[in-house]
């Protein structure tokens, strides 16, 4: 498998010539390299911070009683947390990306656009109208495809959330009369 | 033995028996399906076993997970394309014997002997209990607290990986499971003044983040469906199941290693595989044939599948210390059911246990059967587009974590994780550690607690606390090895190019 992760927005299977001459344009791989890099420094570092966080809460904040398991982890957890930002600031090369964790810029946009539609609108209306669009111009379905498709998942939510099993959909922050928020 | 023949008949009482046919139709789909694991399936279906009892909310979640294995392997054999990260092995001769018209065979073969491997796996979790509870009954807090430190040391240690990223992993994870009120002050601890935060963080939205979210993206990032065109006539699969009796000791042989690797905490199946595939190749007549189409090594790819199932439910139920992703959701499931896995498991709720082996061997007569049946049918399966199921799941995510509390910041604690978990793949931080941690920190610090309480830092010296830390070390010890030898091998071929 490749050792080097393509670009966002890229098919995600890199071709085996590319990876010997990597382009170095803004989006190339020699680009996306060095962001990774820099990733991962700033995921250590998070992580180095929130020990730190929590080694001053149980120190300051709880009793003896509730800080025991607490200081037990945390002295081991900072110990190897600074180790590993110490790993990243001395890592010679560039991070590679595992196939599974190239994700293209269109899943990412695509995704926010569900989870932002559910908090505008709520559930109700954001499960057949996002199966449409997304059926429709991502995965380049045929309209009535895409149409059939989003109505059988408004069924299914209807059918089984909320007819079924009673369960209240997360509704939406716009109020939409009608809609059952 | 009452008890073992009487959960039969729960299991088989309405509505368990439709509950645990329609979690093997639901492990059917996902076996044959790549990019939807069996373990986010199964965290995926959590919510779904709220107000349910046990023995109905495990032939649900059991059922669907006990099958995923045996599907997976079907992609495997017809279009070299692994179902499941457990089903790698069968690609190596069950793909080549498709390849040479011998599809319908590898298929039967592969199916049985996943079959005989999940009995198998069945019968040594049934005849492990009268072995295991003196051994749990005699354990007190300060064992069970170490056993809960070395499933997780075993985790981190033998899963592959980065030894100190798994370790922070844990460390995280166990820290998560710290806040909320504090068991013994009753006192917030890191809520941040948030009353949302008070009840700690509910295990659902949190898995879900962690895995579902990740596999979702992964799933909306490659479009395609896995069939690439038609594949060959599927016949003489019984000739597969013949070869699985002509072969018996190969069968019962892996499956056995399967139940052994199963049961320590961290190998996994995707480990156990390997070793039953090289034992296969070692053993046999004909080695030279491995990887060109070999039967023995379809048996043995097959057997182990399923076996590692009852191996490792035998750690979850009588130490509540799970083996693997899956099973740390599965321990998941028993605190939303009310039941703690230790000795209640092997005698209060000895029920529950036996009904686990019989949904086991249960599920697995159904999905082999509608395997045989339905093979044809299932094949189609492949054809459906990983983007005709990322809508819907969607929906169960969206529902699953929003049903925990009725509550919309259960759906920020799910895109939360959900950051985290992207950020562990993308980075090699890896996701298991972590899941296990927080399964595991309210009981860890309970028997923290009462160890301290008992016997002070005394308790680290009991003798089989003292065995515990050893088995530990050593385990750490060995990961450090293996760990500084493949990176001497991955230096070697740059000093040999320089």
């Amino acid at each position: 498998m490749t050792t080097t992760g393509p670009p966002p927005g890229s098919s995600g299977v890199g071709a085996p010539g590319r990876e010997a001459t990597p382009p170095r344009t803004p989006h190339g791989y020699t680009h996306v390299r060095a962001l990774d890099g820099r990733g991962a420094l700033v995921f250590s570092v998070a992580v180095l911070v929130v020990f730190a966080y929590v080694a001053y809460e149980l120190n300051t904040s709880f009793s003896s009683r509730a800080r025991l398991f607490g200081n037990a982890l945390i002295v081991p957890a900072l110990v190897l947390a600074a180790l590993q930002v110490v790993r990243e600031l001395r890592r010679a090369q560039p991070l590679s990306v595992p196939p599974e964790a190239v994700f293209t810029a269109s899943a990412l946009v695509w995704g926010t656009a569900f989870f932002a539609a559910l908090w505008a609108v709520g559930l109700a209306l954001t499960i057949p109208l996002f199966a449409f669009v997304y059926l429709r111009w991502a995965a380049g379905e045929a309209w009535p495809k895409a149409g059939v498709y989003a109505l059988l998942a408004w069924l299914f939510v209807e059918v089984s959330f909320v007819r079924l099993l009673h369960v209240p959909l997360p509704g939406g922050a716009i109020p939409l009369p009608g809609i059952a928020n | 033995m009452d008890v073992f023949v009487g959960s039969l008949f729960t299991v088989l009482q309405w509505p368990t028996v439709g509950l645990l046919l329609l979690g093997v139709g639901i492990g059917f789909v996902v076996g044959i399906l790549p990019g939807l694991g069996g373990a986010v399936t199964l965290a995926l279906m959590l919510p779904f076993i709220y107000g349910m009892d046990p023995v109905p909310a495990f032939a649900f979640l059991l059922g669907m997970h006990a099958v995923v294995a045996t599907t997976g392997d079907i992609t495997s054999v017809l279009f070299g394309i692994p179902g499941e990260g457990t089903a790698v092995a069968t690609i190596f001769d069950g793909h080549p014997m498709a390849q040479r018209g011998e599809a319908g065979r590898a298929l039967g073969a592969v199916l049985f002997s996943s079959l005989v491997g999940a009995v198998i796996g069945a019968a040594v979790l049934a005849l492990s209990v009268p072995i295991m509870r003196p051994l749990v009954l005699s354990f007190g807090p300060p064992e069970f607290f170490m056993l809960a430190m070395l499933g997780i040391t075993f985790v981190v240690a033998l899963s592959g990986g980065n030894l100190v990223r798994g370790f922070l992993m844990a460390f995280v994870g166990f820290i998560v499971a710290m806040v909320g009120l504090d068991p013994f002050t009753g006192r917030p601890r890191f809520a941040f003044g948030q009353l949302y935060l008070w009840d700690g963080l509910s295990i659902i939205p949190v898995i879900l983040g962690l895995f579902a979210i990740p596999e979702t993206l992964q799933l909306m990032s490659t479009k395609g469906s896995i069939a690439q065109g038609a594949t060959g006539p599927i016949v003489r699969v019984l000739d597969g199941v013949v070869d699985t009796i002509r072969h018996w000791s190969v069968t019962l042989r892996c499956s056995l290693i399967g139940v052994f690797i199963g049961i320590i905490p961290g190998m996994g199946g995707a480990t156990a595989q390997f070793i039953a595939y090289a034992h296969a190749q070692q053993t046999s007549k004909t080695p030279k044939e491995f990887g060109k189409g070999s039967i023995e090594g379809v048996l043995a790819a097959g057997s182990v599948n399923n076996s590692k199932e009852g191996g490792a439910i035998i750690p979850t139920v009588a130490f509540g210390v799970p083996g693997s992703t899956a099973m740390a959701i599965l321990l998941g499931a028993f605190l939303i059911l009310g039941l703690v896995p230790g000795p209640d498991m092997l005698t209060k709720h000895l029920d529950v246990t036996f009904a686990m082996v019989w949904i086991i061997v249960l599920s697995n007569f159904v999905a082999v059967g509608l395997s045989f049946l339905l093979l044809r049918q299932l094949v189609s399966i492949t054809f459906v587009k990983g983007s005709w199921l990322v809508p819907f799941l969607l929906v169960l995510m969206t529902m699953g974590a929003y049903t925990t509390h009725n509550d919309v910041l259960d759906i920020v604690v799910m895109l939360a994780f959900g950051a985290v978990g992207w950020g562990a793949i993308r980075f090699g931080w890896p996701r298991a550690p972590f899941l296990l941690a927080f399964v595991l920190g309210p009981t860890a610090e309970r028997y923290l607690f009462l160890s301290h309480q008992l016997y002070e830092w005394g308790f680290l010296l009991r003798p089989i606390t003292l065995a515990l830390i050893a088995v530990a070390v050593l385990g750490i010890g060995y990961s450090v090895r293996r760990e500084r030898q493949d990176r001497r091998a991955a230096r070697q071929p740059t000093g040999a190019a320089a």
